[in-house]
């Protein structure tokens, strides 16, 4: 046993003057971690070697490189079939809101054009007079001041363009 | 931007009543107390067609082409409403044909038609005289003969002058 005691002295000699072999640590590092009896003046030494033992365990574990094979794993290439008809779907989209564009400025156009063809609203007339015999009398009263008005002026052509006329 | 466009769409129907130039000069001067405005409406002008002891027969076939009458008149700052009205009557959207016009001293006058197809659908006189401006506006169903026969001096009994 002293033997082997003095063959790890020595072995530490060399190893404070980093002249041990990898398997001369080894043998260093086994020994601190497995012997139980160590005498007490290499005692101070074992802290050191069953550290390294202990670290040369530490690994990254297998769920490491489970994590690190998924993420390298390339996605599966899915091989997708485009038809006539889903390349065509770009044309159709721009072509539906070519229509819905064209649809709205005909609306609007329709809108503009139908004011002239809608009939008025007469909801908001509020007759002034309940008797027919006075309203009777203002609307031939307005009748005669309208046709003062024309006798008065030049008639243009209704289908001519429009020229005021001036009579002086 | 679809919800937009169906709300544009449920609205257009709903904005396609047309005006009386009456109602949209009244419009133009919103609140103002020196005009005075008379209206005869549908229901009213049927009545007086329907009435039996109209001597004129000339009038009775003018009025039975008529819907509906305003008049419009004021005594005070007669420029500015004449100005107005020709500002109403000028408004492209509202498409008013001018018949005819006329300028004599300090009298002026405007005629304007409003046409669906073939047919007048209103007729517009407003005029600047030297105590009064006055904008007379008929609806109804009216052709070129209706303004034929307008022009022909209307006189029957008890017409205020």
């Amino acid at each position: 046993m002293d033997m082997d005691y003095k063959k790890i002295e020595l072995l530490l000699e060399k190893y404070w003057q980093a002249e041990t072999s990898l398997e001369e640590e080894k043998a260093l590092r086994d020994f601190f971690s497995n012997e139980s009896a160590i005498p007490a003046h290499l005692l101070p030494y074992r802290a050191i070697f069953a550290y390294q033992k202990s670290y040369q365990q530490v690994g990254l574990g297998e769920e490491f490189d489970n994590r690190m094979l998924r993420l390298v794993e390339q996605k599966p290439v899915r091989m997708r079939v485009v038809s006539w008809r889903m390349r065509l779907i770009p044309l159709f989209k721009g072509a539906a809101v070519l229509a819905g564009i064209v649809l709205l400025g005909n609306l609007a156009q329709w809108t503009y054009r139908s004011s002239d063809q809608i009939d008025y609203d007469y909801d908001c007339y509020v007759d002034t007079y309940d008797d027919p015999e006075a309203a009777l009398k203002q609307v031939s009263s307005a009748l005669q001041i309208v046709s003062e008005g024309l006798s008065k002026s030049a008639l243009h052509e209704p289908d001519s363009t429009v020229v005021q006329t001036v009579v002086e | 931007m679809r919800r937009w466009l169906i709300c544009i769409l449920f609205l257009i129907p709903f904005a396609v009543h047309a005006q009386d130039f009456v109602s949209l000069l009244m419009e133009e001067c919103k609140a103002d107390t020196n005009l005075h405005c008379v209206t005869i409406s549908p229901r009213m002008m049927e009545e007086i067609a329907s009435e039996r002891n109209l001597v004129d027969t000339t009038l009775q076939t003018l009025i039975e082409d008529l819907r509906s009458m305003r008049l419009l008149t004021a005594v005070r700052h007669l420029p500015h409403y004449f100005r107005q009205a020709e500002r109403v009557a000028n408004l492209p959207k509202h498409r008013f044909e001018e018949l005819s016009s006329s300028r004599l001293n300090e009298e002026k006058h405007r005629i304007l038609i409003r046409r669906k197809d073939d047919r007048i659908v209103e007729l517009v006189m407003f005029a600047q005289k030297p105590d009064q401006f006055i904008a007379v506006d008929f609806t109804g169903d009216m052709s070129l003969e209706f303004i034929t026969r307008l022009r022909q001096v209307i006189r029957m009994e008890g017409t205020p002058d």
